[in-house]
């Protein structure tokens, strides 16, 4: 009787039940114990507790800054994104190409460091740009002052519109172009048909891009911690962090940090789920997968204005920025003007080779950011293979699962590791390179999970039955056929999780210990300590780091497309 | 080689049945062709042969060997000893024609000797020989069809499974490679289970045919005369090509079509009285069944459109007050007088008529 159930479990059921394990260990007890915690107390289920909790003024405040500056950050956003995805594609701008590429530049670029370049500009009193004016008019009060509401959605939307940007300008590109001609020989002009036929046709892409911006800034920590704290504004993720280190983390902060992740969880649900109706609804009809060649709007006297436009957004948003975090990070001290003989190399010699703290965060970060890429990976191929194809009862257990990364943010997941790994189960990890680890998986399985199902999804599955037709066993036709032919999604997986963790701050900060500091943490602590100079050199070697890993992904993602087209 | 036997098979997906009490014996070393519409569960049986899905209730057996039912552990495909060819090729796009080819050799844990040479023969006996190195990409889809079923025959499989092989190809190549996988058979001598429902390709390729209906019925095994020219009901006789049905009842004269004056000849009326003890029944014929003749004292009928197809000239009659198809040959045509126009009288003669319960015709009709 056991043989025989011992028989019935092949490959399949084992692959099942790991691949079950993994999600429910490292995603759903994490997500649970939250929740549990967030509203069941000794009493058991207690709403009243979270209300008392939520109405106190600081996390109410925080609840109503997260709303406002995710709607100021996603409106501003999608204007942004659709007018430059408008101009790159549908008009005859000049140097449109190289236009397309440099907006996606501040995808590239860890928000967090813009953050921290635009506080260096346009703080209050020492802010660069701020000291020229009031030097140079004689301004009673600063120019613009950074550390406002208003700031923060200037920034983030500088460094986030590029979500919107990709979703509709690859839309427009694959846009029927003979319903723009049917409209046209109905006798509409171009800017009627634009505003007419096109924008709406375009509108669910637009929604999915906005949704996608709404989605990162309501739980996005970077831009707030370092424009916002300082001056008491504080939003979800911030108010979370600022709860459980102030009060080095006693029950009630964590609760509040419990009941606040429960609401960015429920938030982040809802809002992929209206994402996933809107890509459903209508975008296929007039989209064709052909790449056509859409007619282009003249431009006509607007070409160069419009074309300076868009070269001096890229200059405010991208290299002002990057320049300012390069020199800063060479000055000698803090507040000193930006010339020759202020500078000095030691900065850089000095993280990079004698201060520890640095050094640790450059060593902690990639070997953390590589075993977790390829771990992630692996578990991803793993989980995605058996939901993609294999045809095993329960498997829709680990559907729902492995929808659950998706939807969490990095906040919740480290307040999540932290309930699961702090000894409640036995095994401490609290402080150790390890919990960051385990975040780290959940954080990117969602990466991992999209990359390797889509690999999978273009292997057909007479592929693997021919092998074993073939007289291949299960793991032989894997590895000598479905391995193979997946490998460049499973490449494409590593280094999409490869290069943000190298650059994690918002999970990472919540669980960083005195040895296991990150590149990002090391920074925005620095920030936090008033070594400005030093937080700016250190970012500027994670801008090289970043860039030169965007060349190598560019290159191997090329290796990837002809190995496609053979 | 080896005799296939499914044994009262049952299979469905959810709440969905696709086969049921399903038996089938193929013979050793023929070709037999399933044949059916698509989604009836043909190739359900391929899946189930192969072992990539199994049966929920029955047995199966190749060779003599039980592979898969009730009790007892199913074997996996990679034991059953076939060769399986898709409809999509799947010749593995990673691997040249040589490797994809050698594959179940190297699996067979083949001397490299042994493993090059009968790669080498195989590749040869499907007109390979000189493309080994290529890949995938670089072949057309006849040339990929040809190395899959190169794939599929190198270990000497006890069966080959060939789910619609050549339906990805354009005309002229399926009929050239309709041929060549009959060529290979009788070289090879190996069983055959081909699945299509394209019954040209079936009543060329086959020793054996059964036709399937779409509830996963097997309706009727045979030769492929028997199955074109004696079909067990009109079914099959509707699935073999194109079908003209008219109503027949027995007056007092013998029997006639409705709505037309003359009764029909004795020597047609063979099996209509067994036909009609379930109640009304219908005459079925083929288009190329019937002779039209300009004058004489046959059933009447009217020519109501006319398309010259080439070869032949495909007609629309009206008899009695239904519509037929008639095909006549060009040439043929021609010399007896012309083709005719819409509009012109004819007197129909028929060759052969077989009968059908009438209900079952209308309500397949409404189905459709």
């Amino acid at each position: 009787m056991i043989n025989s159930r011992l028989r019935r479990c092949g490959v399949a059921e084992v692959l099942l039940v790991l691949s079950i394990v993994i999600l429910v260990v490292v995603v759903a007890v994490p997500i649970l114990l939250i929740f549990g915690n967030a509203f069941i107390t000794d009493d058991g289920f207690n709403l009243k507790t979270v209300i008392q909790l939520l109405s106190q003024p600081d996390t109410y405040k925080a609840l109503k800054n997260s709303l406002v500056i995710a709607t100021g950050v996603t409106i501003l956003s999608t204007i942004i994104g659709v007018f430059f995805a408008w101009l790159v594609s549908r008009t005859d701008l000049p140097f449109k190409g190289t236009m397309k590429v440099l907006f996606l530049i501040p995808f590239m670029l860890p928000s967090f460091i813009g953050a921290l370049a635009w506080k260096i500009l346009l703080s209050p009193r020492s802010g660069y740009i701020n000291k020229l004016f009031t030097e140079l008019f004689g301004l009673e009060e600063p120019l613009f002052n950074i550390y406002t509401l208003t700031g923060i959605i200037v920034v983030e939307s500088m460094y986030l519109f590029p979500f919107v940007f990709i979703q509709v300008s690859g839309a427009m590109e694959r846009m029927d172009p003979t319903l723009e001609e049917a409209a046209r020989i109905s006798g509409a002009g171009l800017l009627t048909i634009t505003r007419r036929i096109t924008l709406p046709l375009m509108l669910p892409s637009i929604v999915a891009g906005a949704l996608l911006v709404a989605l990162y800034s309501l739980s996005h920590f970077g831009v707030p911690a370092i424009l916002g704290t300082e001056v008491g504004i504080y939003n979800i993720p911030t108010k979370i962090y600022e709860k459980i280190y102030q009060s080095a983390g006693s029950f009630e902060s964590i609760r509040t940090g419990t009941i606040l992740s429960s609401i960015l969880v429920s938030a982040a649900a809802v809002i992929l789920y209206l994402q996933s109706l809107v890509l459903k609804s209508g975008r296929f009809q007039v989209i064709s997968g052909k790449s056509m060649r859409p007619m282009l709007i003249k431009l006509r006297g607007l070409k160069i204005p419009l074309l300076i436009l868009s070269v001096v957004y890229i200059g405010i948003t991208v290299i002002l920025p990057t320049v300012t975090i390069i020199l800063v990070g060479t000055l000698k001290t803090y507040g000193l003007t930006i010339a020759p003989e202020n500078m000095t190399i030691n900065n850089l010699k000095y993280i990079l080779f004698d201060w520890d703290l640095t050094k640790d965060a450059i060593w902690n970060s990639f070997y953390l950011s590589l075993a977790a890429a390829f771990v992630t990976m692996l578990v991803g191929s793993l989980i995605s293979y058996v939901i993609v194809k294999m045809k095993v009862r329960g498997k829709f257990i680990l559907e729902f699962l492995g929808v659950l990364p998706f939807s969490i943010p990095g906040t919740v997941i480290a307040l999540g590791v932290i309930l699961m790994w702090s000894g409640r189960f036995g095994i401490n990890l609290y402080n150790t390179a390890w919990i960051i680890f385990v975040a780290y998986i959940a954080r990117y399985m969602a990466f991992s999970l999209k990359s390797n199902s889509a690999a999978l999804e273009q292997v057909h599955d007479s592929l693997e039955e021919a092998a074993r037709a073939c007289g291949a066993k299960h793991w032989q036709a894997l590895r000598d056929i479905v391995i193979p032919l997946i490998r460049p999604g499973m490449v494409a997986a590593f280094f999409l999780i490869f290069l943000p963790a190298l650059r994690e701050l918002t999970t990472s900060v919540l669980l960083y210990g005195p040895h296991t500091r990150t590149l990002g943490v090391a920074i925005y602590a620095l920030n936090e300590d008033g070594e400005t100079v030093y937080a700016a050199t250190l970012a500027t070697v994670a801008l090289v780091i970043i860039v030169l890993g965007q060349l190598l992904i560019k290159r191997v993602t090329r290796g990837k497309e002809e190995s496609l087209g053979a | 080689m080896a005799t296939v036997t499914l044994d009262t098979i049952s299979k469905g997906y959810g709440r969905k049945h696709v086969l049921q009490d399903f038996s089938l014996e193929i013979r050793d070393g023929e070709c037999f062709t399933l044949l059916g519409p698509s989604g009836c569960g043909k190739s359900v049986v391929l899946r189930m042969l192969a072992g990539f899905e199994n049966p929920d209730d029955g047995a199966i057996s190749i060779g003599g060997r039980q592979v898969s039912g009730r009790g007892v552990r199913s074997i996996p495909p990679e034991e059953r000893s076939i060769g399986v060819v898709f409809q999509e090729y799947a010749v593995w796009p990673h691997m040249t024609v040589f490797e994809n080819v050698a594959y179940p050799l190297k699996m067979q844990k083949c001397l490299q000797s042994e493993l090059e040479r009968r790669t080498r023969s195989v590749l040869d006996l499907v007109g390979m020989a000189a493309l080994e190195t290529r890949l995938p990409s670089q072949l057309s889809g006849g040339q990929q069809q040809r190395v899959a079923l190169a794939r599929a025959l190198v270990s000497k499989p006890l069966v080959m499974l060939l789910d619609e092989p050549i339906s990805n190809l354009d005309a002229n190549l399926r009929e050239e490679m309709r041929f060549e996988i009959r060529e290979l058979q009788k070289e090879t001598g190996v069983t055959i289970l081909y699945v299509t429902h394209d019954q040209e390709v079936a009543l060329a390729i086959a020793d054996r045919i059964g036709v399937m209906d779409d509830r996963g019925t097997l309706r009727q095994v045979g030769t492929p005369r028997e199955i074109y020219d004696d079909p067990v009901d009109s079914f099959v006789f509707r699935f073999m090509g194109i079908a003209n049905f008219l109503p027949a009842v027995r007056t007092g004269r013998g029997v006639c079509l409705e709505g037309c004056d003359p009764p029909l000849e004795s020597r047609l009326c063979d099996g209509f009285d067994t036909a009609s003890e379930n109640g009304p029944v219908m005459a079925g014929f083929r288009p190329f069944e019937v002779d039209m003749r300009r004058s004489g004292s046959g059933i009447q009928a009217l020519v109501k459109r006319v398309a010259l197809l080439g070869a032949m000239v495909d007609y629309r009659l009206e008899v009695g007050g239904s519509e037929i198809r008639i095909q006549q040959d060009t040439a043929l045509a021609l010399r007896s007088g012309g083709i005719y126009r819409e509009g012109d009288h004819c007197c129909l003669v028929f060759e052969k008529l077989r009968w059908f319960d009438r209900e079952t015709v209308e309500s397949e009709r409404d189905r459709q």
